[in-house]
């Protein structure tokens, strides 16, 4: 069982940061649709107004409380939580599509006021779907922090007022997630996310335990050729490097979704099921429109990785779904750590 | 011939090398984790709050007005980012939940002689201490 405290995350603790995107990178982050209008404006850092946003927008609750918690804050708090749409910071990429394990700025503690705070909780709710959402993206409501939300970040890009790009970013120990009302067009989640819980993946007490759990059915659902096409001995690149999408001609580890029988595909999407359950109706259904215009389930492969951490009780220190402009990376050893990419290519 | 090339292939790095560092006099620093924006890395426990100082709050300060919401001139407790809760709590000599003109200008007095550091989990050091 694992007893350390939110904090004290050795795994996380690094000399690195966890999630540099280099240039060649984030154009293998982000919809292709976006690339293109994206690349001439990479370098531009200046304040001026964020570009328009698709036509066909229509306002939604929770871009609302985007617009809401931006006209609460006052102009000191604007100058430490508000960016211009392709702010990069003392990177060369824009800081909005990063994936972070931390506040990456200002904590909301030392920035926003009680009721801004609960604003900011608001919003997040409403990116979740219902309490059992609620309960996964908080790890229940401690948000694997020192004090809860208060060590998080949350932050804006762009200009969420009018029809100008937007995008709210809220980063924390294990969490990167977004609310851009479609801003990047042919996206979903507004970029990569991330999330983790400082347990055993294993464990019950991991609040993402049943979605391992999930995956696990589906191997013991495999037949044993099947089986051994499936398992990868190493792991997947950690960190980063996971949520950048799979070069045209590679070969994708695992099995292949045109290999599984119908009733093993319909377990697989079982698990898509279960790992989109935590977000919001709007992003679920960005992410499966995404699948089908990149190909469907069957191009999407299943891979489960083993290592020296791994045993039988414990047997995949990774599991991975990927496909075209599709990751989904789980690590479950020896804790959750979980990086995401969804794009249409 | 392949001297002059080598000579001129340093030359050009020396000269691009500084002319990158004349454009960022100020570098920062590498390492701990990402934080485009921020002026530094964060080291540590990626879960841990800021440690906050006197010279956060001071900081804070001089910017009241913005957080004076109901422009009643006194800054309460609650206009006030809840992680300097402690730090408010010292200032607030009175103990009537908000910092008037004469208690802010207390804590804006630069402090003599000791810094100041407090979280969430620290008691922190009086302010009268700090004024003194």
């Amino acid at each position: 069982m694992n007893t350390i405290s939110p904090v004290d995350c050795q795994d996380c603790v690094g000399p690195a940061p966890i999630s540099t995107v280099d240039r060649r990178g984030f154009f293998r982050l982000v919809g292709g649709a976006a690339v293109g209008s994206l690349a001439s404006r990479l370098l531009v850092n200046d304040a001026s107004a964020a570009p328009l946003r698709p036509v066909d927008h229509v306002a939604k609750p929770t871009e609302e409380l985007v617009r809401e918690f931006y006209a609460s804050l006052n102009p000191f708090q604007r100058t430490q939580l508000v960016f211009p749409w392709n702010y990069t910071g003392a990177g060369d990429t824009p800081a909005r599509l990063g994936v972070y394990n931390t506040a990456i700025g200002k904590a909301i503690g030392e920035t926003l006021t009680k009721a801004q705070r609960e604003l900011v909780e608001r919003l997040m709710m409403s990116m979740s779907s219902g309490d059992d959402g609620w309960r996964k993206i908080t790890r229940n409501g401690g948000w694997d922090t020192n004090d809860g939300i208060l060590s998080c970040g949350a932050y804006v890009f762009g200009d969420p007022e009018g029809d100008r790009k937007f995008s709210f970013l809220f980063t924390g120990h294990h969490l990167t997630m977004r609310c851009d009302g479609n801003s990047e067009p042919n996206t979903a989640f507004g970029g990569p996310i991330f999330y983790g819980h400082i347990v055993n993946g294993y464990s019950e007490r991991n609040v993402f335990n049943e979605q391992t759990r999930k995956v696990m059915g589906v191997f013991d659902a495999l037949n044993a050729d099947q089986q051994k096409h499936a398992i990868i001995d190493g792991h997947p690149a950690n960190r980063a490097d996971t949520v950048f999408f799979p070069t045209e001609g590679r070969e994708l580890p695992g099995i292949c979704g045109t290999d599984l029988s119908a009733d093993q595909k319909g377990l697989i999407e079982g698990v898509l099921k279960d790992v989109l359950a935590p977000y919001r109706e709007e992003d679920v259904a960005e992410v499966m429109d995404i699948v089908r215009a990149n190909g469907g389930m069957e191009k999407i492969h299943l891979a489960f990785y083993r290592d020296t951490e791994t045993s039988e009780k414990e047997p995949w220190s990774y599991w991975r779904l990927e496909g075209p402009g599709f990751v989904w990376n789980f690590r479950v050893l020896p804790h959750v750590h979980t990086y995401v990419s969804v794009a249409k290519v | 011939m392949k001297r002059v090339s080598l000579l001129t292939a340093l030359t050009v790095l020396t000269v691009a090398f500084a002319t990158a560092h004349a454009e960022d006099p100020k570098p920062r620093p590498r390492g701990g984790f990402d934080r485009p924006l921020a002026d530094t890395p964060r080291f540590g426990n990626p879960g841990a709050s800021p440690k906050l100082t006197m010279v956060d709050f001071r900081a804070l300060l001089e910017h009241w007005v913005d957080f004076d919401a109901n422009k009643n001139q006194l800054l309460e407790k609650s206009e006030v980012p809840e992680l300097f809760g402690k730090i408010f709590d010292e200032a607030d000599l009175n103990r009537d939940g908000a910092l008037d003109e004469h208690e802010r200008t207390l804590v804006m007095q630069p402090a003599s002689t000791t810094t100041h550091t407090t979280t969430a989990t620290t008691p922190p050091v009086p302010v009268s201490a700090a004024a003194k």
